[in-house]
């Protein structure tokens, strides 16, 4: 495993992280450490009498640290990892010392206890009765949602910015009562539309539309076929359960990370990887929260390649994924990239024709460039047709400086016509510019 | 799209207003439009969402990139230099983390000594920081390249990264760029900066006028005292005043002059008997002639003294002499400078007038005087310091660092060359027990000037007091980060 400090730097839970993570990777603050194929170790004399021992599992990468720190990973953690981005040849091939064994071995013995523990069975009657019990009280929810809908669209839009949060706030929490917090989110998120930008009014009906074809659809349900009902309970805000899912079949691949986004509300993070399967030409979306710096099972930093597992949920275009099982962290081969926005219109509509509610989605691009055009900036394809950069995206002159007019192989995230570069190729490295 | 603009169009004015839909759809949506417009079991609310719905997915499935020909990009010109050494870049990304300009400037100049490059992710981080850095800005520009040149083409904020030659930035640049470049021509080439502040005068406004004049107070000749003394005619008041100010520092201009005629009359050194003639000895006569030309009082002089201790006529000379460059003196005496200084300093009266002859030797920037005065004088002028050169001027500074130390760290930390050892011992010896005043962004921002030998020394300078203490100690390990980053960037390149 080798990682650019850029890559561990994505790793840290914040900012003071990268910041104390960056103080520790001198050399001067490490009294020892060493490196074998299964771990990276080292000991950071702290402000105690007895150092601190610091782990990476550097298989599935993962930390421990005798640290009292609750974060995840800690400034050791990233300090021991950012020196070895840096320096390689400073950390010896050596046979792992006692603690960082133990620690190897109780992470093999956790993910046979984990399998063990999925064998343990469950009381499907109960289980049939409460999914029940919940799609009742689901519906009741959506006949609310659907009236509040069609007073709105009765009504007209264009007073809409005049109303305050609680016209949205009291039915999104309607929505929580219902048990459909998938709906919840989605009128919250009609709430926060940008009443002063123009073309609020297109974003607004977009998004309420939306809404009315989840909810219509899932009253709907039994006309749908199995995998369309699958996505209509997911965006409905039913859960599905990590350790049914992992009991299936997966995708083994070498899986590069092209995208990770983090997004903080109150004490949640929320951590969006995408994915992309070097073999199986398969985009994913890993989702991991976090409360409060823990809860992450999978330190995953762009431009990092892990060889894993995926499962995917269930749907008409399966996207989102869990990692079943991460085998090692390594390098591969080639990538296959789309050679123009044609091909993803085609690719899109292939998406919407079927899930027509359907957000952004992530797409490997060749031969793109950043060009000004009618007072914005828009991205290239080889046939000159243009798709516009996303609004607000902050990563345009960094862009450009690594282009210099000339085109790149670019990793987009976006609808439509409307997209933001998440990463750009230079040679091997896979440099994110979001 | 039309069909979605329709759409929002009736949903902006609500069903009730306006029921229509867009009609007729074309044949990809007829059949879909018309199964719902004729299905009696729905209300007009919803029909209007599945139309939307149905007008929304044909938007979004059919969304095809727009092709523009015409519509390129220059790219950026191939680099002459070669980007410097990842070790190198690295440094510069936790320099960039510290946000230390003194140690950004430290690493920029190395890089550019060596004629290097940074690699073009850097290249907009330095560009930004270069916007709020005028200082850096030249050696920003040099070590981004021909990329950053580029770049700045697409963020007016960056136009500073032009590659003008100075003559089209004067014609054509912003007035700051303008400004800087006659400040630096006139240090070049003071002829020529003559000549181009002299072309474009009529046309500049006040406000401009001030600035750019303000900027020609550098390397002043008796070349530029004719066109000064025309602007004495200036409408602005304050153009008037710069002008007279700038002249005040030229020998040759008639204002000098004038005071040189002046005190001609008011100072003469006399010859007197003494032991009853046996003998006789130089004294030095100090008093105003009585008839003063009145015009010396519209040129800034003062008439009367603002302190009870100092008379008018005091007053008067003071102000005189120090507008008067001290070689005068040896001409007038027709005496050498150590001479001229002891023939003040014998009496009380006339040591009274040195402090003034201190004050003429930095504003004539003379700098043999400078160095007289400071090696022989006991008193403190710290106008001098930046005429000497830094053995003399750190011995200076030395002899007086107790009694005048806050200034001298002042003074220090606007230098550009790196401290002496002795300097910053004594510099941190003040510093260490002043650490709420020196914390750590005074160190941050004058590292470049702390030498890295200090480092093994910091624990030397930890104040008694307790409070201070734990405050100094913290300090002192930024210094010890700052001092070993300073120590890598002479190392990477």
């Amino acid at each position: 495993m080798q990682l650019l400090e850029e890559q561990v730097l994505n790793l840290a839970p914040d900012e003071s992280s990268k910041k104390a993570g960056k103080e520790l990777s001198s050399p001067s603050k490490w009294v020892s450490k060493g490196i074998s194929d299964k771990a990276l170790w080292g000991e950071c004399q702290g402000s105690g009498s007895k150092p601190y021992q610091t782990q990476v599992d550097i298989v599935n990468l993962a930390f421990k640290c005798s640290c009292p720190s609750r974060k995840f990973p800690c400034k050791h953690g990233l300090g021991l990892l950012l020196q070895y981005s840096r320096n390689t040849q400073s950390f010896a091939l050596t046979e792992e010392p006692a603690w960082v064994q133990e620690w190897i071995s109780k992470r093999a013995d956790k993910e046979e206890k984990k399998a063990e523990k999925a064998d343990k069975s469950v009381d499907t009657a109960a289980q049939a009765k409460r999914l029940k019990a919940r799609e009742e009280n689901v519906l009741a929810g959506i006949e609310e949602l659907l009236l509040w809908i069609k007073d709105i669209v009765r009504n007209g839009i264009l007073d809409i910015p005049g109303k305050d949060a609680g016209f949205f706030n009291s039915v999104s929490k309607r929505m929580i009562d219902a048990q459909a917090p998938g709906l919840a989110g989605m009128v919250k998120s009609l709430g926060a539309v940008n009443f002063f930008a123009e073309g609020w009014q297109s974003i607004f009906l977009d998004q309420l539309v939306r809404i009315y074809l989840v909810a219509i659809g899932f009253r709907n349900r039994d006309m749908q076929s199995p995998l369309l009902q699958e996505d209509l309970k997911t965006f409905i805000g039913f859960t599905q359960s990590q350790e049914e899912l992992k009991e299936q079949p997966g995708i083994d691949d070498y899986w590069l990370v092209i995208g990770k986004q983090v997004a903080e509300e109150e004490s949640l993070t929320t951590e969006r990887n995408w994915l992309y399967g070097a073999k199986s030409k398969q985009y994913a979306l890993v989702l991991q929260f976090s409360v409060r710096g823990q809860g992450i099972t999978f330190s995953l930093t762009t431009g990092m390649w892990i060889q894993a597992e995926l499962v995917f949920y269930a749907s008409v275009h399966p996207l989102r994924a869990i990692i079943k099982k991460q085998v090692s962290t390594k390098t591969p081969g080639t990538l296959e990239a789309l050679t123009g926005w044609q091909q993803v219109a085609a690719n899109e509509t292939a998406v919407f024709s079927q899930l027509p509610f359907a957000g952004e989605r992530v797409f490997i691009m060749e031969k793109i460039k950043p060009v000004y055009y009618n007072q914005q900036w828009w991205l290239a394809d080889a046939d000159n047709r243009l798709v516009r950069l996303k609004e607000g995206y902050a990563g345009i002159y960094t862009l450009l400086s690594l282009s210099g007019g000339d085109a790149l192989n670019m990793a987009v995230l976006g609808k439509e016509n409307v997209y933001e570069p998440l990463g750009i190729w230079q040679g091997n490295d896979y440099i994110s510019v979001n | 799209m039309e069909y979605w603009d329709d759409i929002i169009k009736t949903a902006m004015l609500g069903t009730e207003k306006k029921s229509s839909v867009p009609e007729p759809f074309n044949e990809d949506l007829n059949v879909a439009a018309a199964a719902i417009s004729q299905n009696a079991g729905i209300d007009r609310e919803e029909r209007f969402l599945q139309t939307a719905a149905l007008v929304l997915n044909y938007r979004q499935c059919g969304a095809t990139a727009m092709q523009q020909q015409e519509v390129t990009l220059p790219v950026a010109e191939k680099e002459e230099k070669t980007y410097c050494s990842t070790t190198a870049l690295q440094l510069l990304k936790d320099i960039l983390q510290q946000e230390s300009n003194s140690l950004l400037y430290l690493w920029l100049n190395r890089c550019n000594e060596k004629g290097l490059l940074v690699t073009p992710r850097l290249v907009p981080p330095l560009l930004q920081k270069a916007e709020q850095q005028k200082n850096l800005r030249e050696l920003i520009v040099q070590c981004c390249g021909k990329r950053g040149e580029w770049l700045a083409r697409f963020n007016p904020a960056w136009n500073f990264a032009s590659t003008l030659n100075d003559e089209e930035l004067w014609q054509t640049g912003t007035p700051e760029q303008r400004r800087q470049v006659l400040q630096r021509i006139k240090i070049t080439d003071a002829v020529k900066a003559g000549e181009w502040l002299r072309q474009t005068w009529p046309q500049e406004n006040a406000a401009g006028k001030l600035e750019l004049l303000k900027a020609f107070a550098v390397n002043l000749t008796s070349q530029d005292v004719e066109w000064l003394e025309s602007l004495l005619t200036e409408k602005s008041q304050r153009i008037k005043e710069e002008a007279l100010n700038q002249l005040k520092q030229i020998p040759s201009s008639g204002i000098v002059q004038q005071y040189q005629q002046v005190l001609q009359q008011a100072v003469v050194l006399k010859k007197e008997k003494a032991l009853l003639g046996l003998s006789s000895k130089l004294v030095l006569q100090i008093q105003l002639p009585a008839a003063v030309d009145e015009t010396i009082f519209t040129s800034g002089i003062e008439k009367l003294s603002s302190q009870s201790k100092i008379t008018d006529e005091q007053h008067i000379l003071q102000q005189l002499i120090s507008h008067v460059p001290p070689d005068f003196w040896e001409a007038h005496f027709n005496e050498p400078p150590t001479q001229v200084l002891q023939i003040f300093e014998k009496e009380k009266a006339t040591a009274f007038y040195v402090p003034a002859i201190a004050a003429a030797t930095a504003n004539f920037k003379n700098k043999n005087w400078a160095a007289l005065i400071a090696d022989t004088g006991s008193a403190y002028y710290p106008e001098l310091l930046p005429l000497l050169d830094a053995p003399l001027r750190d011995k200076y500074l030395l002899k007086h660092f107790e009694k005048e130390a806050a200034e001298a760290v002042t003074f220090l930390s606007g230098t550009q060359q790196e401290w002496s050892l002795d300097i910053t011992r004594a510099l941190l010896q003040y510093t260490a027990k002043n650490t709420y005043q020196y914390n750590r962004s005074f160190y941050k921002e004058h590292i470049h000037l702390l030498p890295t030998q200090i480092g093994g020394e910091l624990q030397q300078f930890a104040p008694k007091e307790e409070y201070l203490l734990n405050l100094w100690n913290n300090i002192s390990e930024y210094i010890h980060k700052l001092l070993y980053l300073k120590y890598q960037a002479g190392q990477v390149f």
